[in-house]
């Protein structure tokens, strides 16, 4: 309850603010937040759904896809020395690469649909999912895998018993992090090639001159960041439960 | 009974220990012990298949295979499996062997105190209950072998004594051969039938004095402290080489 109060608080206080500097500014470029809300029921008009629909559904996929090659490439590092001994550095030289600049590559390669929107926001989220996971992996007690070995388990009770749950726990808390470049990567992925899209929205909004819309759809790509962080974070906690002493 | 013939160890060429050969009977608790270093759990590693090695284990004239013989074994820092509540992690080797028995499960955790704490994660348990849910898994699977690393050695000695008792009354329910590995002699007195002494790569066995009396009384034996005096003297100076 105390979270969900200091939560409100904080949300609150971002208002606070946003009030303040809007009323002091006088501007149309800064309406105030009760402006913004008024306006909502227009933006739900145009279609605020499927901007809604069509961004979540390239997160989505990318999330998707990140976890499942992440884990797999993750556990593999670890698990399998000889591929981890090539695996590791590629990913420490991959790591760093500012993968927002193959966005001609992949827009050249992809086109400019959904596809190349989503194989952009996963290269930039699967390493990061990647290094939590073989982490994670990493960090487990080779007495386990010993204790293991001597009750007879296969390879694959060994896999579902001890490198799976520890490496759901590297994961939730990797995408967790990981969501704050993704959403800014699919804002980015939205402004070329789509009509659809919280990012496009926004943009279209500014250039049309609509900043009540534009505003609108800041805040609605902030709910959006806000609801799949907390849903990330519960996810965290619910996977990493054994951790909590009581 | 476990046989163990010219077993032999090596790390980068450098050998842990290169000839031990000793026997465990069906009903008999044998102590190793030796100071740190000396390669008590190499020994113990090897004789569960998770170490290459020279020589031979086996068990009831078979090769020794966690795969095809039930084995069961304590280390030092317990193995429970942190994401696993107390009910799973005694039910995990009856599990493996898709053997789920809860009501087995269940009376081992009654007759080990740990009833109350059954759907607790090992994290909430304290030292004490967390090794009698070592211990607790460890019998479950009724193991041909039972290996104990320093099994006991983290315990404070009230909960120790404790634990002795827990452990000698399961046994005592199905005894089975039993490796104790320890450096601390007042747990080789108390729990084994046989002494194995490790020095420098070689190991002596010798008889445990206090063999005859029932395992619960030979702390409070009078001969007890000049027992363990004796010992201790007698393998300082080859320990202290």
């Amino acid at each position: 309850m105390g979270r969900v109060k200091m939560t409100g608080v904080a949300l609150l206080l971002l208002h606070g603010i946003w009030a303040l500097a809007a009323l002091a500014v006088h501007k149309a470029v800064l309406p105030t937040p009760w402006a913004v809300y008024a306006y909502f029921p227009q933006l739900a008009r145009q279609q605020l759904q499927w901007h809604l629909f069509f961004s979540l559904y390239r997160l989505g996929w990318s999330m998707a896809i990140a976890t499942v090659l992440g884990v797999v490439i993750g556990i593999a590092a670890v698990r399998l020395p000889r591929l981890g001994k090539v695996l590791d550095p590629l990913i420490y030289l991959t790591y760093p690469l500012p993968k927002i600049a193959l966005l001609p590559v992949v827009m050249l390669l992809f086109g400019l649909g959904d596809g190349s929107k989503i194989i952009l926001i996963t290269l930039i989220i699967v390493f990061q999912v990647i290094i939590g996971v073989r982490d994670a992996v990493r960090q487990i007690p080779s007495s386990l895998y010993q204790g293991l070995a001597v009750m007879g388990a296969n390879r694959w009770q060994t896999l579902r018993f001890v490198t799976w749950p520890a490496s759901l726990a590297g994961l939730f808390s990797a995408l967790r992090i990981a969501l704050g470049s993704a959403i800014a990567t699919l804002f980015f992925t939205e402004v070329y090639g789509t009509e659809y899209g919280i990012g496009y929205l926004i943009m279209d909004e500014w250039n049309r001159l609509d900043y009540l819309g534009m505003y609108g759809g800041i805040v609605v790509l902030a709910a959006l960041a806000f609801v799949l962080f907390a849903a990330l974070g519960g996810l965290e906690a619910w996977s990493s439960r054994w951790r909590r002493a009581a | 009974m476990l046989e163990v013939t010219h077993l032999g160890v090596a790390y980068a060429h450098t050998p842990v220990f290169a000839d031990l050969t000793f026997s465990v009977a069906a009903h008999e608790i044998l102590a190793v012990i030796g100071p740190s270093g000396v390669g008590k759990t190499t020994l113990i590693n090897a004789i569960c298949g998770q170490l290459a090695h020279t020589g031979t284990v086996t068990l009831g004239k078979q090769p020794v295979t966690p795969q095809r013989q039930r084995l069961a074994l304590v280390p030092q820092d317990y193995g429970l499996l942190p994401w696993l509540r107390v009910a799973a992690n005694v039910g995990l080797p009856l599990q493996l062997r898709h053997h789920p028995a809860p009501q087995r499960v269940a009376a081992m955790l009654a007759a080990l105190g740990l009833t109350d704490v059954a759907d607790r994660y090992p994290a909430a348990l304290s030292g004490g209950q967390r090794q009698r849910v070592a211990l607790a898994r460890a019998f479950v699977s009724q193991p041909e072998l039972l290996l104990l690393d320093e099994a006991f050695s983290a315990l404070d000695p009230v909960v120790k004594q404790t634990a002795y008792g827990l452990f000698e009354a399961q046994w005592q329910a199905s005894p089975m051969p039993t490796l104790v590995v320890t450096h601390d002699w007042e747990e080789a007195l108390v729990l084994s039938d046989r002494l194995f002494v490790m020095t420098n790569g070689h190991g002596t066995m010798m008889a445990n004095p206090l063999s005859a009396l029932p395992r619960a009384a030979r702390a409070h034996a009078p001969q007890y402290p000049q027992v363990l005096t004796d010992l201790r003297k007698a393998v300082a100076a080859q320990w202290a080489e």
